[in-house]
C-alpha cells in the first residue's frame, strides 16, 4: 500500500493518491507513516530527478499537488495525534521583487520535505519579515530574490533579523537566478541553495545542524 | 519593421559576467558582431550584476561595441538604475533604446528619464499589482503605462509594451494568455507590443522548439518586437517567414533578402 501511494505521488497521480491514501488509513495504516515511508521519500525523488536533469517543472509541480491531495486527508489526523512538521519555514521575496514562481516552487519543495511553510509572498520589507518571525517562530526564515536590484535588500533583512531580539533565531535561507553561494557567505547567511529541490535539502541539513 | 533585440551581452550570463569583469573585449566584439549578422537590430547590453560598477560597466560596454559595429549602431541600455540609465543613454553615439521603464512605484523616476532623453523605450506591463497573469491584467497594465507616458510627455509612438511572458512550465495557459494580450493591446490601444521570447519555454526540454513555434504565433497574434537571441538556429528564420506569410512584408523584400544574405554566407 505505501508502495502504491509513493508511486501515485512520483507519476503526479492526484485522484488515485486521495484515494489510496483514504484506503490506507481505512486499513489502519498510521498517518505518519503514510507521509514518512511513503509520501516524502516519494518527493525526495522528484527533487533528486529534477536536479539531475530527468524531470522538468511541470512533472515536479503535479508530484507537489498530487502530496498535496493526499495531505488533505493526512492532516487533520497528524494534527489531532500531535505529530508536529518537520520544521516551520517563513518564505518571502524581497522588497522590489515581485518575482513568485521560483518562490513557490521552493514553498512546495519545502511542504512536499514534510515542513510547515508560511508564505508571505512578494515584495516582503525587512520589516514583515521579522514580525513574520516574531510571530510564529519559525526554524527557517527563507528569501528569494530574482533580480541583481533586489538581491541587495537581502543583507538588510539579514541585519533586521540578527538584530530582533527574537526569543527564537532562524536559521537564513537564501536563493534565486543571480544568488550565489560566496553572496550567501558574503552576507551572513546560514544557507544557499541553487534550485527549489536543494532548498528543500539545504533546510533539512540546516535543521540538523540546529540540533546538535 | 519588427525589432529584434538581441539579449545576449547581458552579465547575469556566467561568461559575459566573466568577460566584463576581465575587460575582454574580444568575447563581447564577438557576441555583438555574431548578433548584429543574425538579424538584431538593437544589441541590447546590460551590466546589471556588478550593482557598485554598473555605470563604469555599461559605458565600456558601449565604447566596445559602438568600436565593432559602428557609431550608428542602436543600443539597448538595459537598467534599472535612473542615474546610471541617464548617464549610460547621453553616451551612446546613435539612437538607443531604453531598457526598461514600469509603472512600479519604486520605477518612477525612471519614465522621467525616458520623457527627457526623447529616444525609444520598453515599458513592463507590470505595476503596483505585481506580475500579471491574465491578458486582461497585461491590458489593464499596459493602458495604465501609457496614461503614466502621455502623462509624462512620451507619445505611444515611442514605446514597445513588454506583456511579461512568462513560462508555460509552471503555469500552463501563459502562451495563450500573451497571445491575447497582444491582439487586444494592438486593437484597444494602438501601441507596439513585444516580450521576452525565450522565458515561454524555461523548465522545459528542448527550448529551442517551444521558442521557434511560439514566434510565429506571436508574429500572427500582432507582435511588434521580441527580445530573443538571434545566433539560435532557425529563430530569424521563423520571425523572416511568419511576416512575409501574414502580408506584413511588402512584396516580400525583407524574406528574399534574408534569404540572400545567407545564401551568400
Amino acid at each position: 500500500m505505501l508502495e502504491q501511494i509513493r508511486q501515485a505521488v512520483l507519476e503526479g497521480d492526484l485522484d488515485n493518491t486521495s484515494e489510496l491514501v483514504r484506503k490506507a488509513l481505512d486499513e489502519g495504516v498510521g498517518p505518519a507513516s503514510i507521509l514518512n515511508d511513503a509520501m516524502i521519500p516519494a518527493m525526495d525523488v522528484v527533487g533528486a530527478e529534477y536536479e539531475s536533469g530527468v524531470r522538468y517543472i511541470p512533472e515536479m509541480l503535479i508530484s507537489a499537488e498530487a502530496m498535496k491531495a493526499g495531505m488533505v486527508h493526512l492532516r487533520p489526523l497528524l494534527a489531532e495525534a500531535g505529530i508536529e512538521a518537520r520544521g516551520r519555514v517563513v518564505l518571502g521575496t524581497v522588497e522590489g521583487d515581485l518575482h513568485d514562481i521560483g518562490k513557490n516552487l521552493v514553498g512546495m519543495m519545502l511542504e512536499g520535505a514534510g515542513f510547515e511553510v508560511i508564505d508571505l509572498g512578494v515584495e516582503v520589507t525587512a520589516e514583515r519579515f521579522v514580525d513574520a518571525a516574531r510571530e510564529n517562530a519559525p526554524d527557517i526564515l527563507a528569501m528569494s530574490a530574482l533580480l541583481t536590484t533586489t538581491m541587495v535588500n537581502m543583507p538588510d533583512v539579514v541585519e533586521a533579523i540578527r538584530n530582533s531580539e527574537l526569543a527564537k533565531m532562524p536559521k537564513i535561507l537564501i536563493g534565486g537566478a543571480p544568488i550565489t553561494e560566496e553572496f550567501a557567505k558574503s552576507i551572513g547567511a546560514d544557507g544557499f541553495a541553487p534550485d527549489a529541490p536543494s532548498a528543500a535539502t539545504v533546510a533539512g541539513a540546516l535543521l540538523e545542524a540546529k540540533e546538535r | 519593421m519588427f525589432l529584434i533585440v538581441g539579449e545576449l551581452i547581458n552579465s547575469t550570463r556566467k561568461s559575459v559576467g566573466r568577460a566584463i569583469a576581465d575587460r575582454d573585449e574580444e568575447h563581447i566584439r564577438g557576441l555583438a558582431r555574431r548578433q548584429q549578422e543574425a538579424g538584431a537590430d538593437v544589441i541590447d547590453l546590460n551590466a546589471g550584476e556588478s550593482v557598485d560598477r554598473e555605470l563604469e560597466d555599461l559605458l565600456w560596454l558601449i565604447g566596445v561595441v559602438e568600436d565593432e559595429l559602428g557609431p550608428e549602431v542602436r543600443l539597448g541600455i538595459d537598467t534599472s538604475d535612473p542615474a546610471v540609465m541617464e548617464r549610460a543613454i547621453v553616451a551612446c553615439s546613435g539612437a538607443p533604446l531604453m531598457n526598461s521603464i514600469s509603472n512600479e512605484p519604486a520605477k518612477r523616476s525612471l519614465i522621467d528619464v525616458a520623457a527627457e532623453c526623447g529616444c525609444e523605450v520598453i515599458g513592463l506591463a507590470m505595476g503596483e499589482a505585481g506580475m500579471p497573469m491574465t491578458a486582461d491584467d497585461r491590458v489593464k497594465e499596459t493602458a495604465a503605462l501609457i496614461a503614466k507616458c502621455e502623462e509624462a510627455g512620451i507619445p505611444r509612438e515611442r514605446l514597445y509594451v513588454d506583456l511579461i511572458c512568462m513560462s508555460i512550465a509552471s503555469s500552463a495557459v501563459q502562451g495563450r494568455e500573451v497571445l491575447g494580450a497582444i491582439r487586444r493591446v494592438v486593437e484597444e490601444l494602438s501601441v507596439k507590443p513585444l516580450v521576452a521570447v525565450s522565458n515561454i519555454s524555461f523548465g522545459l526540454p528542448d527550448r529551442r522548439l517551444l521558442n521557434r513555434t511560439y514566434l510565429p504565433m506571436l508574429v500572427s497574434a500582432g507582435l511588434a518586437g521580441a527580445i530573443l537571441d538571434p545566433t539560435d538556429v532557425g529563430i530569424a528564420e521563423a520571425i523572416c517567414a511568419a511576416r512575409a506569410l501574414l502580408g506584413r512584408d511588402e512584396y516580400c523584400m525583407d524574406y528574399i533578402k534574408h534569404y540572400r544574405a545567407n545564401a551568400a554566407a
